[in-house]
């Protein structure tokens, strides 16, 4: 398909989305497969962080690409910044799961798998787990930072729309928490 | 050391992008996608058009027939047709003309009557830019009018006219459009007592014969007036103040 050519290692960027919502809204149904391609990893791997397992992780995925679609069409067509849109969306569908779940502590047995790409070397795979153990423990808010800026890529402006923080206060956090993670992986690398 | 850091846990975190969607989801979203048949800039503006542009035109010609009438029947217009009078009369009329669409705009964000704009792609802020550009059309050939007149008693250039008499009459006008971003309608009377007060002020301050000739001026100041509205219109956030 034309559109799977605007797809590469990192994803879509935003002028590529905007052509292909475009594209969409005009009933184009391969750009709309190309959408939920390009941006399924990263809710997939967001999801993952807030459910407690890999099932429940895929279908609140699923789950927010369907709401997604449905919102598409409403009220002249959607406008604004599409990836905060999805991931705000995937941020309730996660909550009301764990609300349903009664769960809101991830354990470390649920955390996603293996990293994405494969180093050589005992000590820098160890190293990664720690970083992922570690970042499971921080506090729900920290966490949730964290994880949309290092994992999801997410820009500052970004996840300050998602979470509906100020920018400054997303800033701050997010320095707090690279500050406890890096207090406690010296204090692992002690032991 | 910050940014190794950073770097490091950013590649512990990082994303499979290998992982493929299923064909499942692929096959229920293009289900779940429905396509509108949408209309397009132009067939919005002609639906506005007959909706609004010349019955809002219309009532504000008879309105102004009928203030002009009755004043002359007063022998009020020989006393008091003095340029300052004219301008607060054009600042009254445009914001009683935008009063007129209060109890509309209101009841639509009320009861999210959001049927013409899911009709298009023009989303809700673009129609509220085309209302306004529909009554400024009318509202500008009434001026146009007014100021020839005016131009027949006051010895001034019309570029001069155009210059005093067009920034107050737009300001009037779109203050009360976007005091409905932060005013709630009911309160929108209350809401317009300081804007004449304001306006009134502003007159006391104009100092006509400073101003500098020319119609490429007067210009210049009424499509930078228009831009700036349709700027701040067409912005994407809540144009109403909910409740």
């Amino acid at each position: 398909m034309i559109w799977d050519v605007l797809i590469d290692r990192k994803g879509v960027n935003r002028i590529q989305t905007e052509l292909l919502l475009r594209k969409v809204q005009s009933g184009d149904t391969g750009a709309l497969d190309t959408l939920i391609t390009a941006y399924y990893p990263q809710i997939l791997n967001y999801c993952r962080w807030h459910t407690a397992d890999e099932q429940q992780a895929q279908d609140a995925a699923q789950e927010t690409f369907l709401k997604a679609v449905r919102w598409l069409d409403s009220c002249g067509g959607f406008q604004g910044a599409f990836r905060p849109f999805l991931y705000k969306i995937a941020k309730n569908i996660c909550i009301d799961l764990n609300r349903t779940m009664e769960r809101s502590e991830i354990s470390l047995e649920s955390l996603p798998g293996e990293p994405a790409y494969q180093e050589s070397g005992f000590a820098a795979a160890e190293e990664k787990a720690n970083l992922r153990a570690l970042t499971a423990q921080l506090e729900p808010e920290q966490r949730e930072l964290v994880l949309l800026r290092f994992a999801q890529q997410l820009k500052l402006r970004e996840i300050a729309q998602i979470t509906g923080l100020p920018l400054r206060t997303v800033q701050s956090r997010l320095r707090a928490a690279l500050k406890t993670l890096k207090m406690q992986l010296e204090k692992e690398d002690w032991r | 050391m910050n940014r190794a850091f950073e770097k490091e846990l950013s590649r512990a975190l990082a994303t499979e992008l290998d992982t493929a969607a299923p064909k499942t989801l692929l096959r229920r979203c293009r289900a779940e996608h429905v396509v509108k048949q949408r209309s397009d800039w132009r067939d919005l503006l002609h639906c506005q058009f007959k909706l609004l542009g010349w019955k809002v035109w219309a009532l504000e010609a008879m309105a102004a027939l009928a203030l002009y009438s009755v004043g002359r029947e007063l022998a009020l217009w020989e006393k008091a047709w003095t340029l300052r009078n004219a301008l607060f009369g054009l600042s009254t009329l445009a914001m009683l003309t935008a009063l007129l669409g209060l109890p509309f705009l209101y009841r639509a964000s009320q009861y999210k009557m959001l049927e013409l704009e899911q009709a298009t792609y023009a989303g809700i802020g673009r129609p509220l830019v085309m209302r306004f550009l529909l009554l400024l059309a009318g509202e500008t050939i009434l001026l146009g009018v007014l100021v020839l007149n005016v131009r027949a008693a006051v010895p001034w250039s019309i570029g001069q006219l155009l210059a005093v008499l067009t920034v107050p009459f737009l300001a009037a006008n779109n203050e009360l459009l976007l005091l409905l971003r932060w005013v709630r309608p009911e309160w929108m009377m209350t809401g317009a007592v300081p804007l004449f007060a304001g306006q009134m002020c502003l007159l006391r301050f104009v100092q006509l014969s400073e101003l500098p000739k020319g119609l490429p001026l007067a210009a210049g100041v009424l499509v930078l007036c228009m831009v700036l509205q349709c700027i701040r219109l067409a912005a994407r956030s809540e144009y109403i103040a909910e409740g």
